[in-house]
């Protein structure tokens, strides 16, 4: 461009020979340039005003100030020596800057140092995820190796590539020997569905347990290449993402298998610095078979029963006993019709009467765009409504809402829906930002925004997390919190928030360690730690940390977690980064 | 539903959607809807609507609707749907199945509506690529050059290169090396034809799928201005080149609908007359060009509805302070000269040069220049254009707003920030919209994820432009495609709010030079006030009352509920 530039240099001007006459220079002190940038300053001030996570960052202790700084210098640093890589003509791909698809992101993130920071962050709580996807398949299929009696069936052989696309596959225990012979299920003689033992299974794929896992994982994962193709459009998406869950159900049958998941779930997520966890499930889940079994026992409880022993088991054990807990909010999917939603409306009922601690709330679930909007199900959902308050119980709704790229839309109606049943939060909300009338709803009526970045990314709503929504919404005063949806299944393929966290933080200047914290700080102030009525949920929100319950005291062990955290920032990273004390 | 289900739900207590309490829900559902409903854009444009346009609406919402359901019917080949919204991402846009598009009803109807002013396209946009490069081959001593030697691969991708006309080297060039040879001496010129018949990559033929895979963009490159404007516009400072394309612009824009025209131009190239060698001092003699096509294209049958064209003269905020006050200094120049050919003034170039709030200084000197001069050119700055970099103050949407910038292009980063759009909607400042452009640039997603929609739902007046070249069927015009994206791909535009935003192009038009007091009173009255832009909006009232008339006629067969 050098040449342009001193072509137009070169050009013969004759100005001074010209009528007009020009006398000056640009005067970077002159007093019109100092009013502007005083007017400049202050517009920025006036708006941060409003941004949602203002009143924490102006309660920063001078440890958390500090550390905010470290952090920033960290990953402004990152973002131009480590993200920022040109492609060229021959390699396109190599092309690389902070906030690329995620997919893309993901392998290079465990090297940079703000990751550091991020794995070590107290997290708060984990409000928005769903049972079957919140683990690393890889994981389970592991445990499932390890576990006698354990098979598998195919519902074809896989021999080609479309097969090996089309093909369906369930686990199962058994308590009868099957032999560990046959063909195996990537030969021209496997008959379809015949059960296999798993190890057999595997070692009889050709390529053997390597290509195995890679088989099984493929049935279990949204694969990177496909998450990036928005091209494709959000319907796409949804079709190999619901195809994951039938597998991932049957993975989660076994009774030992399930009590191991549990205590590796709580324990991961205690590892990333969470301690409280809200899991969407129910309806669909909840098949038992028993240890040395091989039929589901039909007694609805024993699904939560055990899920409740191993809660406590893992509250009583060593690594669990800072672990706060976990509650379930009972989900529905929104496919099923009158008849059937409200015979599974009426088994949620029956078992928040039988583990009134273990359920918080209620939800329908599945692809919004598709299933039944929330208007059409208001006499299901206004029945229940008057079913919970005759059996006095509190489950209060907390709708998944304007998950779409619509706009005025069923789906994207779904929000006014949700917030005049009185949602306490709202999943996703990616649409909300659109609506300044119901924006005001949400932020009057202190109703908190469950954000995935990463699940709305890969779902193909962002093409990636720079054209997220979220810092529309926490600039119009929005609360929202982060959360991580179907790890499993998304490509995080980590229990816990970091990647989410990571994310987050790396893509919006306008957010830094502080935005972050404060966005932690709210997914303990929205959690439903005890069943609360509508007046004291509201009053606790309010009060936060100088409350007197359950929830404040929670929100201040949080702080002392974040303080500590802070602190350990400005020890390790201050002198290298050369902030100190006294800023 | 059958009646043994009825009954089953009676019997279970469950509620029905006529019971009183379920009604009473309902209603309060529709209270919250019509709230937020009354702070969009075209509340009271829809309230207002004509009995003819208001049935025009409907009409048009069950087209789009029939075409959108026809694409989306289940088990439709995924290689015969025509997409139900442009979702492609980057280059997938230009690889629509534009023919099957353009046989649609919605289509017709969008190339037929009026679309008023268009206030967002570059000159080296508007230009047809294809036209331009044969344009290039015919006209006489046409030569390029480049800034050091192309032989290698993949050098020729984003190497300078320019045209330019000239005289007198047409006889060495025979025995010259060309730039595609490793001993080209660096800025020689080369006659056009022997560039292009020494191409190494299939002679002319090779030459002119290269020239015009640098004249478009190149999706996911945020490099256009470096990489292909220059191009386009070294070809556009030779008179010939520049009068041809000035007419080829001039009866596209018409022919699409568009009643008047605001061209952002750089001027980064000298400007030759024709046959001349040596190239003009200013740029007088371009805007007397610019002007006499106008004039003469105003004389044609295309050009009888079309009231005019005025040109946003637009500085590169690469640029360093001095080259920026030589520029400027040529715009006042121009300014002073063909008053009536500069409208505005803009800073435009990648998002990662100089930030506005650098060139805060040099732009009040610019301000107190014009003042001196006693010309009014106000500012219309491109602003919050990508979504890619996110920095403190937003790329300049604070500093143009301070700046009184009358206008605000692009915008993109414009929803994050609830302050700045209460002040724009208050200082009366319209945003220039391109979600089609932004899509093809890479900006941008869908037309669904294109932050429009939020500055809609706010009140946020805005226009659709058109700014990047190469759009498909870019011949058959590039405003109807961004109309059809529009209104294909968002439930809640309409055609009611197309037509707020084509009146918002013309009630924010600069037909005439107006200080900012008058520019603002002007604004606010509207139809209602004396002027030319009074004028301009009721003759487009009246345009839009007979496109409404047709369209009634055009689609008798598709059934509207009559009760509003």
């Amino acid at each position: 461009m050098r040449l342009f530039g001193s072509l137009v240099a070169t050009l013969p001007f004759s100005l001074l020979s010209a009528a007009i006459s020009f006398d000056g220079e640009p005067d970077v002190n002159s007093s019109a340039v100092e009013r502007h940038m005083q007017s400049r300053s202050a517009m920025i001030t006036l708006e941060k005003r409003q941004r949602q996570d203002h009143d924490f960052r102006q309660n920063l202790s001078p440890v958390a100030q500090q550390a905010d700084t470290i952090v920033e210098a960290i990953r402004r640093y990152e973002t131009e020596n480590y993200w920022r890589v040109a492609g060229t003509p021959e390699d396109e791909e190599a092309e690389r800057f902070a906030g690329e698809v995620f997919p893309k992101a993901k392998p290079l993130i465990p090297a940079t140092q703000l990751w550091n920071i991020i794995k070590r962050m107290p997290k708060g709580a984990l409000l928005h995820a769903h049972l079957s996807a919140m683990f690393p398949f890889e994981t389970i299929l592991d445990i499932i190796m390890n576990t006698e009696g354990m098979v598998i069936s195919a519902s074809q052989p896989v021999l080609t590539e479309a097969e090996w696309a089309n093909a369906t596959i369930a686990f199962a225990h058994v308590n009868h020997t099957i032999a560990a012979s046959g063909p195996s299920i990537d030969s021209v003689d496997y008959v379809p569905n015949t059960q296999l033992p798993i190890q057999y299974a595997a070692s009889s794929f050709s390529g053997g347990e390597t290509n195995f896992t890679d088989f099984v994982m493929s049935k279990l994962e949204i694969p990177p290449q496909e998450s990036i193709r928005h091209e494709l459009g959000v319907d796409e998406i949804w079709r190999i993402f619901q195809a994951c869950f039938g597998p991932a159900d049957t993975m989660l049958s076994y009774e030992p298998v399930v009590r191991t998941f549990y205590q590796r779930l709580f324990g991961a997520l205690k590892d990333d610095g969470i301690n409280w966890v809200e899991i969407r499930a129910g309806g669909s889940s909840g098949k038992l078979v028993h240890e040395g079994e091989e039929v589901v026992d039909p007694d609805l409880d024993i699904w939560w029963q055990v899920m409740v022993d191993e809660l406590d088991n893992f509250k009583n054990s060593d690594q669990g006993k800072d672990f706060w807990g976990a509650r379930v909010i009972w989900s529905d999917t929104r496919s099923k019709d009158r008849a059937s939603l409200t015979k599974s409306m009426k088994i949620a009922l029956e078992r928040k009467t039988k583990f009134p601690e273990l359920f918080s709330g209620y939800d329908v679930v599945g692809q919004e765009d598709l299933g039944r909007p929330l208007a059409d199900m208001a006499p299901e959902l206004l029945w229940f409504r008057e079913q919970t308050d005759e059996l006095n119980l509190t489950v209060p709704f907390f709708f998944h809402a304007g998950e779409t790229l619509g706009d005025g839309n069923s789906t994207d109606l779904n929000l006014v829906d949700a917030i005049l049943f009185n949602t306490r939060r709202v999943g996703h909300g990616f649409s909300l930002y659109k609506h300044p009338k119901l924006i005001d709803e949400v932020v009057d009526n202190a109703i908190m925004v469950e954000v995935c970045p990463i699940s709305n990314e890969v779902l193909r709503l962002a093409t990636d997390i720079l054209h997220h929504p979220l810092p529309a919404m926490i600039a119009h005063g929005i609360p929202t919190a982060i959360s991580n949806d179907d790890p499993a299944i998304l490509g995080q393929d980590a229990a816990g928030l970091s990647y989410d966290f990571y994310q987050t933080i790396q893509a919006f200047d306008n957010l830094g360690l502080a935005g972050l914290g404060a966005l932690a700080q709210n997914s303990l102030r929205w959690a439903n730690f005890e069943d609360q009525s509508d007046g004291d949920w509201l009053r606790d929100i309010d009060l936060g940390e100088h409350g007197t319950g359950t929830k404040a005291t929670y929100i201040q062990a949080w702080n002392e977690q974040w303080e500590s955290f802070c602190q350990w920032i400005v020890d390790e990273y201050g002198v290298q980064w050369n902030v100190t004390a006294g800023l | 539903m059958a009646s043994s289900d009825t009954a089953w739900e009676l019997e279970e207590g469950i509620p029905q959607v006529q019971d009183p309490f379920i009604q009473q829900y309902l209603r309060g559902r529709d209270s919250l809807i019509l709230q937020e409903q009354k702070q969009r854009h075209d509340f009271n444009f829809r309230k207002a609507l004509p009995p003819t346009a208001a049935r025009a609406c409907k009409i048009i919402s069950q087209i789009r609707d029939r075409e959108l359901h026809h694409v989306r019917s289940p088990g439709s080949n995924e290689q015969d749907a025509l997409p139900s919204t442009p979702t492609a991402r980057h280059a997938g846009l230009l690889s629509l199945d534009k023919e099957k598009i353009e046989s649609t009803d919605l289509w017709e109807v969008m190339r037929k509506f009026p679309k008023g002013s268009l206030l967002h396209a570059p000159l080296h946009a508007a230009v047809n690529v294809d036209y331009l490069i044969d344009l290039a081959f015919s006209t006489p001593g046409i030569h390029v050059y480049a800034d050091r030697h192309l032989a290698a691969p993949g050098d020729s991708t984003d190497a300078s290169f320019a045209f330019q006309y000239s005289l007198g080297t047409t006889k060495d060039t025979g025995d010259q090396p060309t730039m595609w040879s490793a001993t080209y001496k660096p800025s020689s010129l080369v006659l056009l034809q022997s560039a292009a018949s020494s191409f190494p990559n299939g002679g002319e033929e090779g030459f002119r799928v290269w020239l015009k895979g640098r004249c478009t963009p190149k999706p996911g490159y945020s490099d256009y201005h470096r990489r292909t404007m220059p191009i386009v516009n070294s070809l556009l400072s030779y008179e010939p080149i520049l009068r041809s394309c000035l007419k080829q612009v001039f009866t596209d824009l018409a022919n699409d609908g568009i009643g008047y025209v605001e061209l952002r131009n750089t001027f980064n190239f000298p400007y030759r007359k024709e046959s001349k060698e040596v190239p003009e001092e200013d740029y007088g003699a371009w805007c007397h060009v610019f002007q006499e096509e106008l004039a003469q294209f105003r004389e044609t049958d295309v050009g009888q509805g079309f009231r005019g064209a005025r040109i946003i003269w637009s500085s590169r905020r690469s640029l360093s302070n001095r080259d920026l006050v030589e520029d400027m200094t040529q715009c006042i120049l121009a300014k002073c000269d063909y008053p009536e050919v500069i409208c505005g003034f803009d800073i435009v170039g990648e998002g990662d040069e100089r930030p506005l709030t650098d060139l805060v200084p040099i732009l009040f000197w610019f301000r107190k220049q014009s003042v001196e001069e006693g010309v009014e050119i106000p500012f219309l700055f491109h602003a919050g254009e990508s979504l890619r970099n996110e920095d403190e103050a937003d790329q300049g949407l604070f500093d143009a707003i301070l700046l009184g910038s009358r206008r605000i292009c692009q915008g993109l980063s414009l929803h994050k920030h609830p302050l700045l759009m209460d002040l724009i909607k208050e200082k009366k400042i319209l945003v220039e919209c391109s979600p089609l452009s932004d899509e093809i640039f890479g900006f941008t997603d869908s037309i669904q994820t294109h932050p429009l929609s939020v500055l809609l739902s706010r009140g946020v007046s805005v226009s659709l432009g058109a700014d990047a070249p190469g759009l498909p069927g870019h011949s058959t015009g590039a405003l109807t495609w961004q109309f059809w994206q529009a209104i294909q791909g968002l439930d809640s535009m309409g055609l009611a709010g197309l037509a707020m935003m084509v009146e918002n192009s013309i009630r924010w038009s600069c037909y005439e030079d107006q200080p900012t007091g008058e520019w603002l009173c002007d604004l606010r009255e509207g139809i209602l006030g004396e002027g030319m832009r009074a004028k301009q909006l009721q003759e487009w009232y009246a345009e839009f009352e007979k496109f409404c008339e047709w369209v009634t006629q055009r689609f008798p067969e598709v059934e509207v509920d009559e009760a509003v």
